[in-house]
Protein backbone atom coordinates (compact mmCIF):
# COMPACT_ATOMS: atom_id res chain seq x y z
CA UNK A 1 0.00 0.00 0.00
CA UNK A 2 1.23 3.75 -0.65
CA UNK A 3 1.10 6.13 1.79
CA UNK A 4 0.25 9.59 0.49
CA UNK A 5 2.10 12.44 2.10
CA UNK A 6 -0.45 13.41 4.58
CA UNK A 7 -0.54 9.84 5.62
CA UNK A 8 2.84 9.44 5.99
CA UNK A 9 2.83 13.01 8.12
CA UNK A 10 -0.01 11.49 10.43
CA UNK A 11 2.36 8.26 11.23
CA UNK A 12 5.19 10.27 11.77
CA UNK A 13 3.30 12.36 14.32
CA UNK A 14 1.54 9.34 16.03
CA UNK A 15 4.23 8.23 18.58
CA UNK A 16 4.59 11.79 19.60
CA UNK A 17 0.66 12.22 19.67
CA UNK A 18 0.08 9.06 21.98
CA UNK A 19 3.41 10.11 24.21
CA UNK A 20 1.43 13.74 24.68
CA UNK A 21 -1.74 12.36 24.89
CA UNK A 22 -1.17 9.93 28.07
CA UNK A 23 1.92 12.01 29.84
CA UNK A 24 0.41 15.58 29.02
CA UNK A 25 -3.35 14.86 28.32
CA UNK A 26 -4.28 12.45 31.00
CA UNK A 27 -2.44 14.13 33.97
CA UNK A 28 -3.95 17.65 32.78
CA UNK A 29 -7.69 15.99 32.18
CA UNK A 30 -6.88 14.59 35.88
CA UNK A 31 -5.98 17.82 36.99
CA UNK A 32 -9.02 19.50 35.35
CA UNK A 33 -11.58 16.66 36.53
CA UNK A 34 -10.30 17.24 40.34
CA UNK A 35 -10.63 20.83 40.33
CA UNK A 36 -14.62 20.09 39.81
CA UNK A 37 -14.62 17.72 42.95
CA UNK A 38 -13.80 17.89 46.47
CA UNK A 39 -11.00 15.86 46.27
CA UNK A 40 -8.85 14.48 49.79
CA UNK A 41 -5.52 12.99 49.63
CA UNK A 42 -6.39 10.57 51.36
CA UNK A 43 -9.22 9.27 49.23
CA UNK A 44 -7.46 10.24 45.69
CA UNK A 45 -10.16 9.18 42.77
CA UNK A 46 -13.33 9.44 45.50
CA UNK A 47 -14.89 13.16 45.64
CA UNK A 48 -18.17 15.10 44.97
CA UNK A 49 -18.87 17.38 42.57
CA UNK A 50 -18.65 20.50 43.87
CA UNK A 51 -18.76 22.62 40.32
CA UNK A 52 -16.67 25.97 40.12
CA UNK A 53 -16.58 26.46 44.32
CA UNK A 54 -13.20 25.56 43.77
CA UNK A 55 -12.84 28.10 41.59
CA UNK A 56 -14.92 30.68 43.30
CA UNK A 57 -12.79 30.03 46.67
CA UNK A 58 -9.82 30.42 45.02
CA UNK A 59 -10.47 33.54 43.22
CA UNK A 60 -12.23 35.53 46.47
CA UNK A 61 -8.69 33.83 48.70
CA UNK A 62 -6.67 36.68 50.00
CA UNK A 63 -3.42 34.13 50.25
CA UNK A 64 -3.92 32.76 46.43
CA UNK A 65 -4.13 36.61 45.11
CA UNK A 66 -1.24 37.23 47.34
CA UNK A 67 0.58 34.80 45.87
CA UNK A 68 -0.34 35.59 42.37
CA UNK A 69 0.93 38.72 42.96
CA UNK A 70 4.33 38.00 44.46
CA UNK A 71 4.36 35.42 41.42
CA UNK A 72 4.26 38.24 38.95
CA UNK A 73 6.85 40.39 41.31
CA UNK A 74 9.38 37.12 41.42
CA UNK A 75 8.85 36.89 38.05
CA UNK A 76 9.45 40.26 36.98
CA UNK A 77 12.31 40.78 39.27
CA UNK A 78 14.17 37.21 38.10
CA UNK A 79 13.56 38.56 34.50
CA UNK A 80 14.44 41.50 34.36
CA UNK A 81 18.00 41.05 36.51
CA UNK A 82 18.15 38.27 33.83
CA UNK A 83 17.81 39.64 31.03
CA UNK A 84 19.70 43.23 31.60
CA UNK A 85 23.07 40.96 32.80
CA UNK A 86 22.29 38.62 30.09
CA UNK A 87 21.99 40.58 27.55
CA UNK A 88 25.13 42.81 28.34
CA UNK A 89 26.84 39.70 28.86
CA UNK A 90 26.01 38.50 25.37
CA UNK A 91 27.05 42.09 23.61
CA UNK A 92 30.16 41.84 25.69
CA UNK A 93 31.01 37.93 24.05
CA UNK A 94 29.59 39.76 20.54
CA UNK A 95 32.15 42.43 20.64
CA UNK A 96 35.04 40.35 21.89
CA UNK A 97 34.41 37.83 19.43
CA UNK A 98 37.00 34.32 19.33
CA UNK A 99 38.47 35.75 22.58
CA UNK A 100 35.27 35.32 24.47
CA UNK A 101 35.59 31.26 24.34
CA UNK A 102 36.91 31.10 27.61
CA UNK A 103 34.28 33.29 28.89
CA UNK A 104 31.15 31.49 27.80
CA UNK A 105 32.14 28.36 28.79
CA UNK A 106 32.87 29.32 32.34
CA UNK A 107 29.49 31.65 32.08
CA UNK A 108 27.55 28.50 31.36
CA UNK A 109 29.07 26.89 34.56
CA UNK A 110 25.67 27.52 36.47
CA UNK A 111 23.55 26.17 34.14
CA UNK A 112 25.23 22.79 35.18
CA UNK A 113 24.17 23.49 39.10
CA UNK A 114 20.86 21.42 39.85
CA UNK A 115 18.20 24.48 41.32
CA UNK A 116 18.06 22.79 44.64
CA UNK A 117 21.67 22.76 45.66
CA UNK A 118 22.16 26.75 43.93
CA UNK A 119 18.79 27.81 46.58
CA UNK A 120 20.77 25.29 49.65
CA UNK A 121 24.11 27.17 48.79
CA UNK A 122 22.55 30.52 48.28
CA UNK A 123 20.51 29.87 51.56
CA UNK A 124 23.97 29.33 53.78
CA UNK A 125 25.66 32.09 52.14
CA UNK A 126 22.79 34.21 53.13
CA UNK A 127 22.08 33.63 56.46
CA UNK A 128 23.21 36.61 58.59
CA UNK A 129 24.88 35.28 61.26
CA UNK A 130 26.88 32.67 59.78
CA UNK A 131 26.73 33.11 55.74
CA UNK A 132 29.51 34.71 53.77
CA UNK A 133 27.77 37.39 51.72
CA UNK A 134 27.12 39.37 55.05
CA UNK A 135 30.37 38.51 56.29
CA UNK A 136 32.33 39.98 53.54
CA UNK A 137 30.22 43.21 53.30
CA UNK A 138 31.11 43.34 56.93
CA UNK A 139 34.89 43.04 55.88
CA UNK A 140 34.35 45.71 53.45
CA UNK A 141 32.62 47.78 56.32
CA UNK A 142 29.58 48.32 54.15
CA UNK A 143 27.88 46.99 57.14
CA UNK A 144 28.55 47.32 60.61
CA UNK A 145 27.68 43.86 61.72
CA UNK A 146 26.75 40.38 60.19
CA UNK A 147 23.59 40.75 61.48
CA UNK A 148 23.01 44.28 59.71
CA UNK A 149 20.93 42.23 57.07
CA UNK A 150 18.28 39.88 57.28
CA UNK A 151 18.19 38.31 53.72
CA UNK A 152 15.71 35.36 54.22
CA UNK A 153 14.46 36.66 57.64
CA UNK A 154 13.08 40.76 56.48
CA UNK A 155 9.87 39.98 55.29
CA UNK A 156 10.38 43.15 52.84
CA UNK A 157 13.57 41.99 50.94
CA UNK A 158 12.88 38.21 50.92
CA UNK A 159 11.76 38.06 47.36
CA UNK A 160 14.71 39.45 46.22
CA UNK A 161 16.33 37.50 48.07
CA UNK A 162 15.11 34.05 46.91
CA UNK A 163 15.55 35.63 43.66
CA UNK A 164 19.30 35.54 43.48
CA UNK A 165 20.43 32.04 43.17
CA UNK A 166 17.63 31.77 40.27
CA UNK A 167 19.43 35.15 38.57
CA UNK A 168 22.72 33.74 39.00
CA UNK A 169 21.54 30.28 37.77
CA UNK A 170 20.17 30.93 34.31
CA UNK A 171 21.92 34.61 33.20
CA UNK A 172 24.15 32.46 31.08
CA UNK A 173 21.20 30.96 29.77
CA UNK A 174 20.20 33.93 28.68
CA UNK A 175 23.22 35.65 27.39
CA UNK A 176 24.40 32.45 25.53
CA UNK A 177 20.80 31.79 24.13
CA UNK A 178 21.33 35.97 23.10
CA UNK A 179 24.83 35.57 22.11
CA UNK A 180 23.78 32.64 19.46
CA UNK A 181 21.09 35.54 17.80
CA UNK A 182 23.34 38.32 17.67
CA UNK A 183 25.69 36.32 15.49
CA UNK A 184 23.17 35.35 13.33
CA UNK A 185 22.96 39.58 12.62
CA UNK A 186 24.49 39.41 8.91
CA UNK A 187 27.86 41.73 9.48
CA UNK A 188 26.71 43.62 6.06
CA UNK A 189 23.97 45.40 7.86
CA UNK A 190 26.12 46.48 10.89
CA UNK A 191 29.03 47.24 8.02
CA UNK A 192 26.48 49.31 5.87
CA UNK A 193 24.87 51.29 8.53
CA UNK A 194 28.95 52.08 9.66
CA UNK A 195 29.61 53.51 6.44
CA UNK A 196 25.83 55.63 6.77
CA UNK A 197 27.13 57.06 9.32
CA UNK A 198 24.81 55.75 12.70
CA UNK A 199 25.93 55.57 15.68
CA UNK A 200 26.79 52.77 18.24
CA UNK A 201 23.25 53.47 19.82
CA UNK A 202 21.30 53.73 16.70
CA UNK A 203 23.13 50.20 15.37
CA UNK A 204 21.73 48.82 18.38
CA UNK A 205 18.18 49.98 18.72
CA UNK A 206 17.87 50.09 14.54
CA UNK A 207 19.25 47.04 13.76
CA UNK A 208 20.45 44.58 16.30
CA UNK A 209 17.46 44.87 18.57
CA UNK A 210 15.01 44.30 15.91
CA UNK A 211 16.42 41.43 14.34
CA UNK A 212 16.93 39.91 17.83
CA UNK A 213 13.63 40.29 18.43
CA UNK A 214 12.56 36.41 18.24
CA UNK A 215 15.41 35.43 20.12
CA UNK A 216 14.26 38.05 23.15
CA UNK A 217 10.44 36.81 22.47
CA UNK A 218 11.47 32.83 22.98
CA UNK A 219 13.96 33.90 26.12
CA UNK A 220 11.46 36.06 27.77
CA UNK A 221 8.88 33.36 27.37
CA UNK A 222 10.65 30.59 28.23
CA UNK A 223 12.41 31.93 31.33
CA UNK A 224 9.43 34.41 32.40
CA UNK A 225 7.78 30.47 32.97
CA UNK A 226 10.38 28.80 33.94
CA UNK A 227 10.61 32.00 37.23
CA UNK A 228 7.25 31.99 37.39
CA UNK A 229 6.96 27.74 38.55
CA UNK A 230 9.85 27.76 40.41
CA UNK A 231 9.23 25.86 43.28
CA UNK A 232 12.99 24.30 45.04
CA UNK A 233 14.94 27.07 44.99
CA UNK A 234 12.68 29.16 47.54
CA UNK A 235 11.45 26.21 49.12
CA UNK A 236 14.55 24.63 49.88
CA UNK A 237 15.37 28.55 51.65
CA UNK A 238 12.70 30.10 52.99
CA UNK A 239 9.78 27.58 52.47
CA UNK A 240 7.59 30.97 51.32
CA UNK A 241 8.42 32.25 54.74
CA UNK A 242 8.34 34.67 56.70
CA UNK A 243 4.73 34.54 56.91
CA UNK A 244 4.17 33.81 53.20
CA UNK A 245 6.48 36.77 52.26
CA UNK A 246 8.14 34.50 49.52
CA UNK A 247 5.20 31.98 48.80
CA UNK A 248 4.43 32.17 45.43
CA UNK A 249 1.48 30.08 43.13
CA UNK A 250 3.60 26.90 43.09
CA UNK A 251 4.70 27.22 47.02
CA UNK A 252 1.08 27.96 47.61
CA UNK A 253 -0.54 25.14 45.62
CA UNK A 254 2.16 22.30 46.79
CA UNK A 255 0.48 23.53 50.27
CA UNK A 256 -2.46 22.83 49.31
CA UNK A 257 -2.59 19.67 47.75
CA UNK A 258 0.42 18.11 50.16
CA UNK A 259 0.34 19.66 53.19
CA UNK A 260 -3.43 20.25 53.36
CA UNK A 261 -4.62 17.84 51.39
CA UNK A 262 -6.91 19.75 49.60
CA UNK A 263 -6.55 18.09 45.97
CA UNK A 264 -9.71 19.26 44.69
CA UNK A 265 -8.76 23.36 45.63
CA UNK A 266 -5.25 23.13 44.70
CA UNK A 267 -6.22 21.75 41.26
CA UNK A 268 -8.62 24.60 40.81
CA UNK A 269 -5.46 27.22 41.64
CA UNK A 270 -3.16 25.04 39.37
CA UNK A 271 -5.32 25.44 36.84
CA UNK A 272 -6.21 29.04 37.05
CA UNK A 273 -2.28 29.73 37.32
CA UNK A 274 -1.82 27.69 33.85
CA UNK A 275 -4.48 29.95 32.44
CA UNK A 276 -2.92 32.76 33.29
CA UNK A 277 0.73 31.43 32.02
CA UNK A 278 -0.69 31.01 29.04
CA UNK A 279 -2.10 33.96 28.71
CA UNK A 280 0.81 35.93 29.27
CA UNK A 281 3.11 33.40 27.21
CA UNK A 282 0.42 34.57 24.15
CA UNK A 283 0.65 37.96 25.05
CA UNK A 284 4.65 38.32 24.68
CA UNK A 285 4.49 35.95 21.77
CA UNK A 286 2.10 38.43 19.69
CA UNK A 287 3.66 41.71 21.01
CA UNK A 288 7.16 40.83 20.74
CA UNK A 289 7.68 38.26 17.80
CA UNK A 290 4.25 38.81 15.63
CA UNK A 291 5.01 42.73 16.08
CA UNK A 292 8.61 41.58 13.88
CA UNK A 293 7.31 39.43 11.45
CA UNK A 294 4.38 41.87 10.48
CA UNK A 295 7.00 44.84 10.16
CA UNK B 1 32.33 28.37 87.40
CA UNK B 2 32.12 30.17 90.31
CA UNK B 3 31.33 33.45 88.57
CA UNK B 4 27.87 32.04 87.59
CA UNK B 5 27.07 31.21 91.11
CA UNK B 6 28.64 34.15 92.48
CA UNK B 7 26.36 36.61 89.92
CA UNK B 8 22.95 34.45 90.34
CA UNK B 9 23.52 32.88 93.76
CA UNK B 10 23.81 29.53 93.21
CA UNK B 11 25.77 26.81 91.54
CA UNK B 12 25.84 25.97 87.17
CA UNK B 13 23.74 23.18 86.70
CA UNK B 14 21.50 22.34 84.01
CA UNK B 15 18.22 24.67 84.14
CA UNK B 16 15.37 23.14 85.19
CA UNK B 17 12.73 26.17 85.38
CA UNK B 18 12.27 28.74 83.14
CA UNK B 19 14.43 31.24 85.56
CA UNK B 20 17.08 29.05 85.84
CA UNK B 21 17.32 28.79 82.13
CA UNK B 22 16.65 32.93 81.08
CA UNK B 23 19.52 33.77 83.76
CA UNK B 24 21.96 30.85 82.09
CA UNK B 25 21.08 32.24 78.64
CA UNK B 26 22.07 35.70 80.12
CA UNK B 27 25.32 34.49 81.71
CA UNK B 28 26.19 32.96 78.36
CA UNK B 29 25.60 35.48 76.00
CA UNK B 30 28.92 37.47 76.16
CA UNK B 31 31.65 39.11 74.44
CA UNK B 32 34.97 37.52 75.07
CA UNK B 33 36.72 39.60 72.49
CA UNK B 34 35.89 42.93 73.65
CA UNK B 35 35.35 43.79 69.82
CA UNK B 36 31.65 45.08 71.27
CA UNK B 37 30.31 42.02 69.23
CA UNK B 38 28.70 38.71 71.04
CA UNK B 39 30.90 35.63 70.46
CA UNK B 40 27.95 33.51 71.93
CA UNK B 41 24.50 33.31 72.97
CA UNK B 42 22.90 31.95 75.54
CA UNK B 43 20.37 30.19 73.24
CA UNK B 44 18.64 30.38 69.83
CA UNK B 45 14.99 31.40 68.89
CA UNK B 46 13.83 29.02 66.14
CA UNK B 47 11.52 31.54 64.32
CA UNK B 48 12.07 29.98 61.23
CA UNK B 49 9.86 27.02 62.59
CA UNK B 50 7.92 29.81 64.32
CA UNK B 51 4.58 27.19 63.72
CA UNK B 52 5.72 25.25 66.45
CA UNK B 53 8.28 26.22 68.90
CA UNK B 54 6.34 28.74 70.97
CA UNK B 55 3.77 26.19 71.73
CA UNK B 56 6.13 24.16 73.84
CA UNK B 57 6.46 27.00 76.44
CA UNK B 58 2.52 26.95 76.49
CA UNK B 59 2.48 23.84 77.68
CA UNK B 60 5.11 24.32 79.90
CA UNK B 61 2.83 27.22 81.25
CA UNK B 62 0.05 24.69 82.04
CA UNK B 63 -2.24 24.74 79.26
CA UNK B 64 -4.23 21.43 78.77
CA UNK B 65 -2.92 21.38 75.18
CA UNK B 66 -1.70 23.31 72.09
CA UNK B 67 -4.98 25.17 70.42
CA UNK B 68 -7.41 22.80 70.99
CA UNK B 69 -8.17 20.78 73.49
CA UNK B 70 -8.97 17.21 73.83
CA UNK B 71 -12.45 17.75 72.74
CA UNK B 72 -10.97 20.12 70.16
CA UNK B 73 -12.78 22.72 71.79
CA UNK B 74 -10.58 26.32 70.91
CA UNK B 75 -8.13 26.68 73.32
CA UNK B 76 -5.94 28.75 71.46
CA UNK B 77 -6.33 32.17 73.56
CA UNK B 78 -5.88 31.15 76.89
CA UNK B 79 -3.57 31.99 79.70
CA UNK B 80 -1.10 29.77 79.48
CA UNK B 81 -1.02 30.31 75.31
CA UNK B 82 -0.64 34.15 75.93
CA UNK B 83 2.27 33.26 78.75
CA UNK B 84 3.99 30.93 76.47
CA UNK B 85 3.73 33.02 73.62
CA UNK B 86 5.02 35.91 75.71
CA UNK B 87 7.82 33.57 77.07
CA UNK B 88 9.39 32.56 73.87
CA UNK B 89 9.68 35.73 72.46
CA UNK B 90 11.25 37.45 75.50
CA UNK B 91 14.42 35.91 74.69
CA UNK B 92 14.29 37.63 71.54
CA UNK B 93 12.93 40.71 72.68
CA UNK B 94 13.75 41.76 76.07
CA UNK B 95 16.91 39.62 76.65
CA UNK B 96 19.01 39.43 73.62
CA UNK B 97 19.76 36.24 74.56
CA UNK B 98 20.12 34.45 71.17
CA UNK B 99 21.22 35.17 67.31
CA UNK B 100 19.26 38.76 66.61
CA UNK B 101 17.47 37.56 63.03
CA UNK B 102 15.63 34.64 64.38
CA UNK B 103 13.49 34.51 61.36
CA UNK B 104 16.34 32.54 59.72
CA UNK B 105 16.88 30.30 62.69
CA UNK B 106 14.85 26.74 61.94
CA UNK B 107 16.11 23.39 62.91
CA UNK B 108 19.36 23.28 60.55
CA UNK B 109 20.30 26.35 61.59
CA UNK B 110 19.90 26.04 65.05
CA UNK B 111 22.28 23.36 64.94
CA UNK B 112 24.79 25.21 63.01
CA UNK B 113 24.74 27.50 65.40
CA UNK B 114 24.99 25.26 68.46
CA UNK B 115 27.68 23.09 66.94
CA UNK B 116 29.90 25.83 66.11
CA UNK B 117 29.89 27.18 69.91
CA UNK B 118 27.72 30.16 68.85
CA UNK B 119 24.84 29.52 71.09
CA UNK B 120 25.35 28.03 74.96
CA UNK B 121 21.96 25.62 75.25
CA UNK B 122 19.86 24.50 72.64
CA UNK B 123 16.40 23.36 73.05
CA UNK B 124 15.83 20.36 70.46
CA UNK B 125 14.45 16.84 69.29
CA UNK B 126 16.36 14.58 71.50
CA UNK B 127 18.12 12.61 69.45
CA UNK B 128 20.45 15.64 68.70
CA UNK B 129 23.35 14.57 71.32
CA UNK B 130 24.14 11.92 69.21
CA UNK B 131 24.47 14.37 66.23
CA UNK B 132 27.16 16.24 67.64
CA UNK B 133 29.88 16.12 64.39
CA UNK B 134 33.70 15.00 65.39
CA UNK B 135 34.93 18.01 64.34
CA UNK B 136 32.69 20.83 66.03
CA UNK B 137 34.54 22.76 68.74
CA UNK B 138 31.96 21.24 71.17
CA UNK B 139 32.28 17.77 70.56
CA UNK B 140 32.78 15.75 73.78
CA UNK B 141 31.26 18.85 75.58
CA UNK B 142 28.07 18.35 75.18
CA UNK B 143 25.35 17.12 77.27
CA UNK B 144 21.92 16.75 77.53
CA UNK B 145 19.03 17.54 80.31
CA UNK B 146 15.39 17.40 80.43
CA UNK B 147 13.25 19.98 78.64
CA UNK B 148 13.02 23.02 81.31
CA UNK B 149 9.97 23.29 83.41
CA UNK B 150 7.56 26.58 83.39
CA UNK B 151 4.92 27.19 85.74
CA UNK B 152 2.99 23.82 84.51
CA UNK B 153 6.10 21.74 84.67
CA UNK B 154 8.18 19.91 82.61
CA UNK B 155 6.56 20.05 78.84
CA UNK B 156 7.40 18.77 75.33
CA UNK B 157 5.60 18.14 72.05
CA UNK B 158 6.80 14.76 70.87
CA UNK B 159 7.35 14.29 67.57
CA UNK B 160 5.27 11.52 66.55
CA UNK B 161 6.13 9.13 63.40
CA UNK B 162 3.15 8.00 61.48
CA UNK B 163 2.97 4.85 58.87
CA UNK B 164 -0.37 5.35 57.08
CA UNK B 165 -2.44 2.94 54.90
CA UNK B 166 -4.34 4.78 52.36
CA UNK B 167 -7.69 3.68 51.93
CA UNK B 168 -7.16 3.15 48.55
CA UNK B 169 -4.10 0.89 48.74
CA UNK B 170 -4.63 -2.17 47.10
CA UNK B 171 -2.06 -4.39 49.45
CA UNK B 172 -3.76 -2.80 52.68
CA UNK B 173 -2.82 -6.66 54.89
CA UNK B 174 0.91 -6.08 53.53
CA UNK B 175 1.11 -2.62 55.00
CA UNK B 176 -0.38 -3.69 58.30
CA UNK B 177 2.09 -6.50 58.69
CA UNK B 178 5.02 -3.98 57.58
CA UNK B 179 3.14 -1.23 60.37
CA UNK B 180 3.27 -4.56 62.42
CA UNK B 181 7.06 -5.27 62.37
CA UNK B 182 8.13 -1.45 62.84
CA UNK B 183 5.93 -1.35 65.96
CA UNK B 184 7.67 -4.55 67.50
CA UNK B 185 11.26 -3.57 66.47
CA UNK B 186 10.87 -0.61 67.10
CA UNK B 187 14.76 -0.21 68.74
CA UNK B 188 16.43 -0.60 65.60
CA UNK B 189 15.34 2.74 64.72
CA UNK B 190 17.27 3.91 68.05
CA UNK B 191 20.90 2.59 66.92
CA UNK B 192 20.27 4.20 62.85
CA UNK B 193 21.85 6.91 61.87
CA UNK B 194 19.15 9.63 63.41
CA UNK B 195 18.99 7.55 66.30
CA UNK B 196 14.97 7.86 66.22
CA UNK B 197 12.39 5.66 67.94
CA UNK B 198 8.10 6.30 68.51
CA UNK B 199 8.21 4.10 71.65
CA UNK B 200 9.27 5.02 75.19
CA UNK B 201 9.86 0.64 75.87
CA UNK B 202 12.46 1.10 72.77
CA UNK B 203 14.25 4.59 74.61
CA UNK B 204 14.67 2.30 78.03
CA UNK B 205 16.26 -0.59 76.31
CA UNK B 206 19.37 1.81 75.32
CA UNK B 207 18.83 4.64 78.47
CA UNK B 208 21.84 3.09 80.63
CA UNK B 209 23.94 2.20 77.51
CA UNK B 210 27.27 4.42 77.46
CA UNK B 211 26.63 6.32 74.38
CA UNK B 212 22.92 7.33 74.65
CA UNK B 213 22.99 9.54 77.76
CA UNK B 214 20.13 11.72 76.06
CA UNK B 215 17.71 8.87 77.00
CA UNK B 216 17.11 8.75 80.58
CA UNK B 217 16.23 12.99 80.02
CA UNK B 218 14.28 12.36 77.23
CA UNK B 219 12.17 9.78 78.97
CA UNK B 220 11.84 12.20 81.83
CA UNK B 221 10.53 14.29 79.63
CA UNK B 222 8.35 12.48 77.97
CA UNK B 223 7.00 10.99 81.53
CA UNK B 224 5.89 14.77 82.56
CA UNK B 225 1.81 15.15 82.41
CA UNK B 226 2.69 18.54 80.59
CA UNK B 227 4.34 16.71 77.39
CA UNK B 228 0.86 16.32 75.12
CA UNK B 229 1.23 15.79 71.32
CA UNK B 230 -0.31 18.06 68.63
CA UNK B 231 -4.28 17.72 68.32
CA UNK B 232 -5.13 14.93 66.04
CA UNK B 233 -7.38 16.86 63.53
CA UNK B 234 -7.26 16.63 60.11
CA UNK B 235 -6.48 19.68 59.18
CA UNK B 236 -3.75 20.27 61.50
CA UNK B 237 -1.00 21.12 58.85
CA UNK B 238 -3.09 23.89 57.88
CA UNK B 239 -3.92 25.50 61.24
CA UNK B 240 0.03 24.99 61.96
CA UNK B 241 1.09 26.77 58.14
CA UNK B 242 -2.13 29.45 58.33
CA UNK B 243 -2.91 30.54 61.75
CA UNK B 244 0.33 29.15 64.17
CA UNK B 245 3.10 30.29 62.09
CA UNK B 246 1.85 33.52 61.34
CA UNK B 247 0.74 34.04 65.04
CA UNK B 248 4.78 33.11 65.95
CA UNK B 249 6.37 35.24 62.93
CA UNK B 250 4.44 38.14 63.90
CA UNK B 251 5.04 37.82 67.84
CA UNK B 252 8.49 37.41 67.03
CA UNK B 253 8.08 41.47 65.54
CA UNK B 254 7.96 42.63 69.22
CA UNK B 255 5.79 44.95 67.88
CA UNK B 256 2.16 42.98 68.80
CA UNK B 257 0.64 42.36 71.85
CA UNK B 258 0.41 38.02 72.21
CA UNK B 259 -2.85 38.56 73.68
CA UNK B 260 -4.45 40.22 70.37
CA UNK B 261 -2.43 37.75 68.42
CA UNK B 262 -4.06 34.61 69.66
CA UNK B 263 -7.08 36.49 69.91
CA UNK B 264 -6.87 36.64 66.22
CA UNK B 265 -5.84 32.84 66.06
CA UNK B 266 -9.73 32.04 67.98
CA UNK B 267 -11.14 33.63 64.93
CA UNK B 268 -9.47 31.59 62.21
CA UNK B 269 -9.62 28.56 63.96
CA UNK B 270 -13.92 29.78 64.37
CA UNK B 271 -13.45 30.47 60.09
CA UNK B 272 -12.81 26.59 60.04
CA UNK B 273 -15.29 25.37 62.27
CA UNK B 274 -13.74 24.86 65.60
CA UNK B 275 -15.79 26.03 68.50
Amino acid sequence: MKLTDRSFVLVLLLPATLFLASFVGYPLFLLIRDSFHDVSIYALGEGEFVGWANYAKALSSSRVLDSAGRTLNYTILALSAEFVLGFGAALLFNAMGKRSEILRTVFAFPLMIPPIVAGLLWRFMLIDNIGIVNHILEQLGLIADSSDISWLGDRDIVLFSVALPNIWLTTSFVALALYTGLQNIPSELIEAAKIDGASAMQRFHRITVPLLRPVIAVVLILRGIDAARAFDMIWIQTEGGPRFASEILSIHIYRTMIRYGNVGEASAIAALFMLGMLLISAMVFFLIWGRGTWQ
Amino acid sequence: MAAFEAEYGYPLAPPTTWQEFDDMAQFFTRDDDGDGEIDMYGTDVKGGVADFEWMIAVLQAGSPGVVLDADHNIIIDNEAHVEGLSYYISHHCDMDVAPPNVNEVDWGVAENLFYQSQTAMFRFWGHAYRLTRGDSPIADLVGAAPMVAGPGGIGAIPGPWFNIVPKTSENKELALQLVQYLYDHNAMGIEAPLGLAARKSAYAQYADVAGFENLNPLLETLDSPQTIGRPAVADWQQIADEILGPIGSDALTCEQDPAELLAWGREQLEAMGYE
